[in-house]
């Protein structure tokens, strides 16, 4: 909805609060002696406008227009004219010439309402139609059709060249912004993110309804100023900001129901098809293991029982909760023209879909603007935020993983059958066996207790001071403490504890941060150049950031002992157990200087041009400064006198540019040799306690000769708007080439180091974007809109720094995996390449010779004349039909790691988005979908769910239903067709005989236990589109404003995550989660291990405004 | 103009200010290398980097168990999978060999965290304070750390042969991409250090963390066994087998004796009695001076792998009633070890554990391919280690022992002047201990003087007694490397294994004494074996052999009270073509070649990242 049919409907309204607002500023009208003129200024409509500000040229002399649209003005001169200006109105001059009454008539301006855009784009703001750079934005009335607690989750698709991707979807989890692609291959490749001109680490913090606009600066032209750090874009957000006027007060809120998208389950075998499966496995194991089952799940005959059992579904326990979030929002914004001030109040209250997770926020942000005098105006704002992330979550570091919840049993055999004799010993020794053999996800939960709390306060306070008018020094200082507090406890059945005595044991982290920053910036805009505009702009900013940390480690608490009292008693734990350390960060600084100007030249020619010099502590003295040039043109084609007949463009821009900038993000004391201390795994000197010892500050050796990693950047956009506005875009095309990247290089480990702080390599991103805006419809209580964007990034490693290529590994199975090294790099080829054995079906019978001995004997070649290959070492079980076939890719007659080869790539081709938004008289409706092509995931579920992997915890672990034993190669003569039913079959013929038509493998009997195998299997096919969100809102009509309380009521539903249409057979294909850390990783994206499903949520909320 | 001064005014100090302390920000919590050396109690934290190595996986887990299996007294079934450690121990790891990129890092990191100390104190200006408490303490460091370089380079050495040489601390000035050198020249120059340090070190008794520190006694040592290693066999990269050449034999064979000499002299000391307590001590925390044990590696708590990964089995089971924790081993002791001692060798029971601890208390006794290392166990522990406890134990383990002094004592003696007195003198020690008084005249004396009628005779006597007294401690397969009996000794014991295997197939052999069946019984959870494991006569009394059963170990029929399990017949199988249990092909079967490659290839990481100068260019890869 735009502001201008918010005008029509409630037109008196917006009337009284405009005259409200004028008689604020009326107060300041100094009428002369002279003559008095008074007139009565309507609308095209003829409806009188109240409020209109009518300022005589020239002087200082105003006054405004009552609630009939009438006014008075006592003139200074005779010959005077007036200017009548209106908000959402065309600007008009009137000549008084001699006339004592003149009633004007405005014309409404709906054009410049709906596309004057402001952009921030740097220590300042620019009219989007001056703007020569490339930048996207996101404004609050996007932002709020989105029911989201981290706003970068409503950016996915919104922006093209900018994407989203997360960890998972468990609370709180990291989200990643990228812009066109980054350019690092060792480090985040976030973006920086400047809210209200401060840098923050994320935008997790700040509730949406906070925001004014996001705008991305995406290339090195507009990021330059910026300097250092700003290589992967630049994400500016501006909160609202504090306006002048009658006091309004907002209120927001939404209740979310979060669910767990029941299509995205995983199918697993149904009870029957799990204990032959399992029958299969033991019979072909040992007679013990056979025996043991025959025990716990009964004899073959009568497994068909479980045919009529009811399946324990784990995932509908564990995720099949609905869990519900609340958001509310309280804002009030008022105050005099002298004095304003906007106070907002969020919170949030998140549940996740696992027991006990959940997200927890406040934040409050505060602003006050007063203007001393005339030429000296104060800023204040205060932001505070206090957040608590609670759980665990199932990837990184979590105890829980998906496996526990997938492979669970789906039923516990005879025990459930039976009315259990506990007073048998045996029979009771039996059942507590067997149910402790297999560990329950929900216990698994328990056992890993924690809570992330971090406080943010953020101050800034800062003076306009005009010193002429046409010279503005701006003095800004914020500052920042940031406190984190990070409990962990453990249970008795983690391996932290069992390291520890095997009792309940914590861990408490606190954390403090400090970061301030100074700028001044003096602007000076050159005045009565006739058809020219030229500004200038210089500016100084100091910034430092630090703080220090401190843990506690504590074990061998009571088993009865919760989470919360651990932590409130840590003296209770066993003393020696009991670790702690402090830490003081060192300091980052930078100091830096910058420079902007912005030439015009008959509004047709743009130009600006920047450069920035930074000096940053991080590096040694004599390397530590760096100088960011860029430049940029505009050529604002409709406004030659040939476009002037060309009537169906309302504007068309050509926009080029140039720019550096620079990086310094290695982290503090990378360039200088420091020691500190550490206890961990020091020798046990004295009773057992790990001794201190004193250590190199980093893993990473330290390199003095550390410089800037720089960025060039080129970018070409074409900006335009067509026919009356119908359609409205950018086309854009960049190149950007980053070198002497910082690099963690890899190092001779005989250096004792594995790797080294280094400027090596160089790697280049190229893309193009194309956003569209099309006004379908635009009518008084109709309108329509569409909106497009797609991005295309090719990122490409050009130099490695002397090595061809390097092999990461993920460690997602610790080190069951045969050859650990999964991900890839190469000179010449992109990031997010996987790495392993090609799949080849699976051994048929008829490529064995025989069976003889108890062994199968591989023929040479199979039917077709192609060689068979041994390749049961690499999947650790005995070699036999239906096995698991990997490729020989270099023919060598063996299987082995020189087998492997590239099998997925998990950089996207193209990323986007779309939507609709319309309104139909009082009710808004809008939908967005978003989507990624030609990029793929690497399914650790696949493998690991599809065989009996040890690690996914326990005895008889289920599989998919990938596994069924009409899908897969059995052994088992199910009907006793060749004999005995239930017998294992070896014979050749019938083995080929009862497997005519199996398409897969045998999951249980093709690996060993420890051995999963990552072949192109396990990769897929990730493209996914995604109905983000559907939002369908009614503003409920107010006929007699003035005489109501309520000005505005808005009840809306959301609908978030509704579908996904993708081949991707995991829970989400748009996850970047790992074993280990909790982050998300830079070098191995598009990894699914264990990843926390996304949830659907469905919200209801309502906007009141007072 | 006013106007701009006043702006350049305001703005100024910004500048100014950041060109001191704002670009070079310190922080309290960091130290430059030369504070942490500048003081003796600093430098003794900086010193305690150098255990940090211990404590890694790299070490824990696999420098110190699985890349010291297999020999001929201890084994490890399972060969031929693509494990890790499997292909470690079976000698067909490649490069991309997770544990041996493992212990390759953690190795020249611990040699980093030396370098750092050598150098640091060298620079130090107290190292030679005019106070000679602050210079002995700092002379003590050093050796500390110039010990600890040369374990690892010794092991880097027996593992990967011809490595790089490392000895300098990673400064911007330091070459750290080196080529390999010559393992002759490295053992050469690590003796040397510690020949340097070894007279201003302090003995263990005048140290505060004893023998949990390195001290004297463990650098002569150390002399000793390195110097032994650099005058032994060794395989060159073409895959020859080399020996020291004869100057060199004798330069350090005499080195030797010089320094096991000289602690045999300077801090002389009886053998504690009771064998089996040296070890227990580990796990009750008692750690005495001028003993057995010389240096242990000081595991502290999330640590160490005695007790868990090497050790008794104790099942904690669920529900976990026991309060030791989890005990295993991953290898295991061949039968044909255990019916190599003596049977009067109290070292047997000792080494040998008969018994796996169920989580209900009771005793099972183990599998015949299952012997567990009995030195070490969870329920020695004093405190217990508490149920849940897996990894992570604490219990240190034996670096250096005075026996071992003594043995090598003998070995370099005999290498030097034949068995004489002093070599004889210095065996008898250790077998005195392992048996009791009233048997020494036939089991030392008598002994000793059969094994001392010729030089080879010693020195097979000087094989046999190393086995006997060293069994799971892990020794044993880098001593077979030296003296080159890699594949005779391992051939041996497959062949005694075979023989066990073919005498359980003689119907009614009433020559042999080893049994085929084990029968047992428990009394209050406690194993009792029937006649023991040396007479095949050992069925119980009023057990008839059920009819309708199957007799093996997984079922355990139980009859009148006795379990039954395999014994030496466990050996054989019906499923393989030799008739043998696989165990014997698998364990063995790597040592039947023309040579024995023992080295492993160099990690694939290792080799990527030194751009060209190292490869695995030898010892046939």
């Amino acid at each position: 909805m735009n502001l201008e049919s918010l005008f029509k409907k409630n037109i008196k309204s917006f009337f009284s609060i405009m005259l409200l607002f004028c008689l604020l500023l009326s107060n300041q009208s100094r009428a002369q002696k002279g003559t008095t003129v008074s007139g009565v200024v309507k609308d095209e409509t003829g409806f009188p406008l109240p409020g209109v500000n009518i300022v005589e040229k020239g002087t200082r002399n105003f006054s405004t227009t009552d609630m009939d649209g009438k006014f008075k003005v006592k003139l200074v001169n005779n010959d005077a004219v007036l200017e009548l200006s209106y908000i959402g109105f065309e600007k008009q001059s009137v000549s008084v010439a001699g006339k004592s009454v003149i009633n004007v008539t405005l014309k409404s301006n709906a054009q410049a309402l709906d596309e004057v855009k402001i952009v921030s784009y740097g220590y300042g703001t620019i009219k989007k139609e001056n703007l020569t750079g490339s930048v996207s934005s996101v404004t609050a009335k996007e932002l709020s059709k989105v029911a989201v607690t981290n706003v970068a989750e409503a950016l996915a698709g919104r922006m093209a060249g900018v994407t989203v991707q997360s960890v998972d979807g468990a609370p709180g989890a990291d989200i990643q912004i990228r812009v066109r692609g980054g350019s690092s291959i060792s480090q985040s490749n976030a973006p920086l993110y400047v809210v209200d001109g401060f840098i923050v680490s994320s935008l997790t913090d700040i509730p949406s309804g906070d925001i004014e606009s996001i705008d991305v600066l995406k290339d090195a032209a507009t990021t330059a100023i910026y300097g250092s750090q700003a290589s992967n874009g630049v994400v500016v957000v501006t909160t609202k900001k504090a306006k002048a006027g009658k006091t309004t007060v907002n209120y927001n809120h939404y209740m979310q129901l979060n669910t767990f998208p029941a299509e995205r389950k995983y199918d697993v075998l149904s009870p029957y098809e799990f204990a032959t499966m399992q029958y299969e496995t033991t019979a072909m194991t040992s007679a013990a293991s056979l025996a043991q089952f025959t025990k716990d799940y009964g004899a073959y005959g009568d497994l068909e029982l479980y045919k009529y059992s009811t399946p324990i579904d784990k995932q509908d326990q564990v995720f099949g909760t609905t869990a519900v979030s609340q958001f509310d929002n309280f804002s009030i914004t008022g105050g005099t023209e002298a004095t304003r001030m906007m106070l907002s109040v969020s919170s949030n209250r998140d549940e996740g879909i696992l027991p006990g997770s959940g997200l927890d926020r406040f934040a409050v942000n505060f602003k006050m603007d007063h203007d001393i005098s005339k030429k000296l105006k104060l800023h204040l704002g205060a932001r505070m935020t206090n957040k608590e992330v609670k759980g665990a979550g199932t990837s990184g570091s979590s105890q829980l993983r998906v496996s526990n919840i997938t492979t669970a049993r789906p039923t516990n055999g005879i025990l459930d059958q039976i009315v259990v004799d506990y007073t048998d010993p045996l029979i009771s020794q039996q059942y507590e066996d067997f149910y402790e053999s297999q560990t329950d996800a929900l216990v698994i939960v328990n056992q890993d207790y924690r809570n992330q709390k971090s406080s943010d306060y953020i101050f800034n306070a800062g003076i306009d001071w005009n010193i002429l008018s046409d010279l503005k020094l701006t003095s800004t200082y914020s500052s920042s403490k940031t406190f984190g507090e990070s409990l962990r406890a453990y249970g008795p059945k983690t391996n932290f504890a069992q390291q520890l005595g095997g009792l309940p044991a914590g861990v408490k982290s606190d954390s403090e941060q400090t970061s301030y920053r100074l700028t001044n910036i003096l602007t000076y805009n050159v005045k009565n150049l006739k058809n020219q505009e030229l500004g200038f702009l210089l500016g100084q900013e100091a910034y430092s950031n630090g703080g220090n940390n401190q843990t506690v480690q504590a074990g061998g608490f009571r088993l009865s002992i919760t989470p919360e009292e651990l932590f409130s008693n840590m003296q209770l734990g066993d003393a020696q157990y009991t670790q702690q350390s402090t830490y003081e960060l060192t300091d980052t600084n930078r100091a830096s200087l910058f420079a902007r100007v912005n030439y015009a030249y008959n509004d047709r020619y743009l130009f600006t041009g920047t450069i920035r010099r930074d000096q940053s502590s991080i590096f040694q003295k004599d390397l530590n400064v760096g100088y960011f040039p860029a430049f940029s043109l505009g050529w604002k084609i409709n406004k030659e006198s040939f476009m002037k007949n060309v009537k169906f463009v309302n504007e068309l821009k050509l926009r080029v540019s140039y720019g550096e900038t620079g990086n310094d993000k290695v982290p503090t004391n990378s360039t200088s040799l420091l020691f500190s201390a550490s206890d961990s795994r020091g020798p046990g000197f004295i009773n057992d306690v790990p001794s201190v010892y004193y250590t190199t500050t980093s893993s990473v050796l330290f390199n003095p000769k550390l410089k800037w990693e720089t960025t060039t950047g080129k970018n070409i956009g074409l900006d335009f708007r067509l026919f009356n506005s119908f359609v409205s875009g950018t086309v854009e095309a960049y190149r950007n080439e980053t070198k002497d990247l910082l690099v963690q290089a890899q190092i001779s480990q005989i250096s004792g180091f594995s790797s080294q702080w280094q400027n090596i390599g160089t790697t280049s991103n190229e893309g193009a974007e194309l956003s569209l805006n099309f006004k379908l419809l635009d009518k008084k209580n109709y309108s329509l809109n569409w909106n497009f964007n797609v991005g295309i990034n090719k990122f490409k490693i050009d130099n490695l720094g002397g090595v061809q290529e390097l092999f990461l590994s993920t460690g997602w199975a610790s080190t069951d995996l045969n050859d650990a090294r999964d991900y890839y790099l190469a000179v010449g080829k992109s990031m997010g390449l996987i790495y392993g054995y090609k799949n080849d079906g699976y051994y048929k019978p008829s490529d064995f010779a025989s069976y003889t001995g108890g062994k199968y004997i591989l023929k040479a070649q199979d039917d077709n004349g192609v060689p068979l290959v041994n390749n049961a070492a690499s999947l650790g079980a005995t070699l036999r039909p239906g096995m698991m076939k990997l490729k020989d890719l270099n023919g060598d007659g063996v299987i082995d790691v020189s087998d492997r080869t590239v099998i997925g790539n998990t950089t996207p081709k193209a990323t986007g988005g779309f939507g609709l938004t319309a309104t139909v008289k009082g009710f808004d409706i809008s939908t967005f979908f978003n989507w990624s092509y030609g990029n793929d995931e690497y399914n650790t579920g696949k493998i690991a769910f599809n065989q009996l992997w040890a690690s996914n915890g326990g005895s008889y672990l289920n599989m998919l239903a990938t596994m069924d034993s009409s899908h897969r190669f059995t052994y088992i003569d199910a009907t006793g067709a060749y004999g005995t039913p239930g017998a294992v079959i070896t014979d050749l013929t019938q083995l080929a005989e009862m497997n005519a038509n199996k398409t897969i493998w045998s999951g249980n009997m093709s690996f060993g236990g420890r051995k999963p195998v990552l072949t192109d299997y396990a990769i897929e096919d990730a493209s996914f589109l995604r109905l983000n969100n559907v939002t369908i809102g009614y503003t409920i009509p107010m006929k007699d404003m003035k005489k109501r309380f309520l000005s505005n009521v808005r009840l809306f539903v959301t609908g978030t995550n509704l579908a996904i249409w993708t081949k991707y057979s995991g829970y989400d294909p748009d996850t970047n989660s790992s074993r280990g850390s909790d982050g998300f990783q830079q070098l191995t994206p598009g990894l699914d291990f264990s990843s926390y499903p996304k949830n659907r949520s469905y919200s209801f909320g309502l906007n009141v405004t007072f | 103009m006013k106007l701009i001064k006043k702006l350049l005014l305001i703005g100024l100090p910004f500048f100014l200010n950041s060109c001191s302390d704002f670009m070079e920000p310190n922080s309290l919590s960091t130290f430059d290398g030369n504070y942490i050396f500048s003081n003796v109690d600093d430098a003794r934290k900086s010193t305690n980097a150098i255990y940090r190595g211990f404590g890694q996986d790299g070490y824990r887990t696999r420098l110190s168990i699985t890349f010291q299996l297999a020999s001929d007294i201890d084994q490890r079934g399972t060969l031929g999978s693509a494990k890790a450690n499997d292909q470690v121990i079976g000698m067909y790891a490649d490069a991309s060999n997770a544990d041996i990129n493992q212990v390759w890092t953690t190795a020249y990191g611990a040699i980093k965290d030396c370098n750092f100390v050598i150098d640091g104190i060298k620079a130090s200006a107290i190292y030679n304070s005019t106070d000679a408490a602050t210079s002995a303490k700092m002379h003590q460091y050093i050796g500390e750390a110039y010990a600890i370089r040369a374990f690892w380079y010794s092991q880097l050495v027996y593992n990967f042969g011809d490595v790089p040489f490392m000895t300098q601390s990673p400064l911007t000035t330091a070459e750290f991409n080196l080529p390999k050198t010559d393992r002759n020249v490295i053992l050469s120059a690590v003796i040397q250090d510690l020949i340097d340090c070894e007279a201003t070190m302090g003995w263990a008794d005048a140290l505060p963390f004893g023998i949990q520190q390195v001290n004297r006694e463990y650098v002569m040592g150390m002399i000793a066994r390195i110097s032994l290693q650099r005058g032994g066999y060794y395989l060159k990269p073409d895959l020859s087998t080399a020996v020291a050449t004869p100057a060199d034999r004798v330069k350090y064979y005499t080195l030797a004796k010089e320094y096991c000499t000289k602690l045999t002299q300077m801090k002389p000391r009886a053998l504690p009695t009771d064998f089996a307590q040296v070890f227990k001590n580990q796990c009750q925390k008692i750690y005495p001076k001028n003993e057995d044990m010389l240096f242990e590696v000081p595991f502290a708590v999330g640590t160490g792998e005695v007790g868990y990964n090497v050790g008794m089995r104790i099942n904690a089971g669920t529900p976990a009633s026991l309060p030791y924790g989890t005990g295993a081993h991953d290898m295991s002791i061949p039968l044909s070890y255990f019916y190599s001692f003596d049977t009067k060798d109290k070292r047997r029971d000792a080494t040998c554990g008969m018994y796996n601890l169920m989580n209900t208390g009771v005793q099972n006794h183990v599998a015949f391919n299952d012997i567990a290392q009995r030195k070490w166990s969870k329920e020695y522990c004093n405190p217990p280690l508490g149920n849940a406890n897996t990894k992570g134990t604490t219990i240190n383990w034996p670096m250096m022992r005075y026996s071992d002094v003594l043995l090598m004592l003998a070995e370099s003696e005999n290498e030097l002047n034949g068995p004489t007195i002093i070599a004889q003198n210095a065996l008898k020690l250790v077998r005195k201990r392992a048996f009791d008084s009233t048997d020494w005249p036939a089991k030392v004396d008598a002994y000793l003087a059969t094994a001392s009628a010729s030089k080879d005779a010693f020195f097979n006597a000087i094989v046999d007694e190393r086995a006997w007294e060293f069994g799971g401690e892990l020794l044993r397969k880098q001593e077979l490397i030296r003296w080159n009996l890699q594949k005779t000794i391992m051939t041996k014991a497959s062949n005694q294994l075979k023989a066990l295997a073919d005498e359980s197939q003689i119907p009614n052999n009433l020559t042999s004494v080893h049994p085929n069946y084990l029968y047992y019984r428990l009394d209050g959870g406690k194993m009792t074996v029937y006649k023991g494991y040396d007479t095949n006569d050992n069925l119980p009394p009023n057990y008839t052999v059920p009819t309708n059963t199957t007799l093996d170990a997984t079922t355990l029929p139980l009859v009148n009270g006795w379990f039954k399990i395999s014994w030496i017949s466990g050996l054989k199988s019906s499923s393989t073509v030799d008739g043998y249990n696989d165990l014997i092909n698998s364990t063995y079967s790597p040592y039947y070649g023309n040579y024995v490659r023992y080295i492993q290839p160099i990690p694939a990481t290792a080799i990527n990242n030194s751009f060209g100068v190292l490869a695995n260019d030898g010892y046939g890869f």
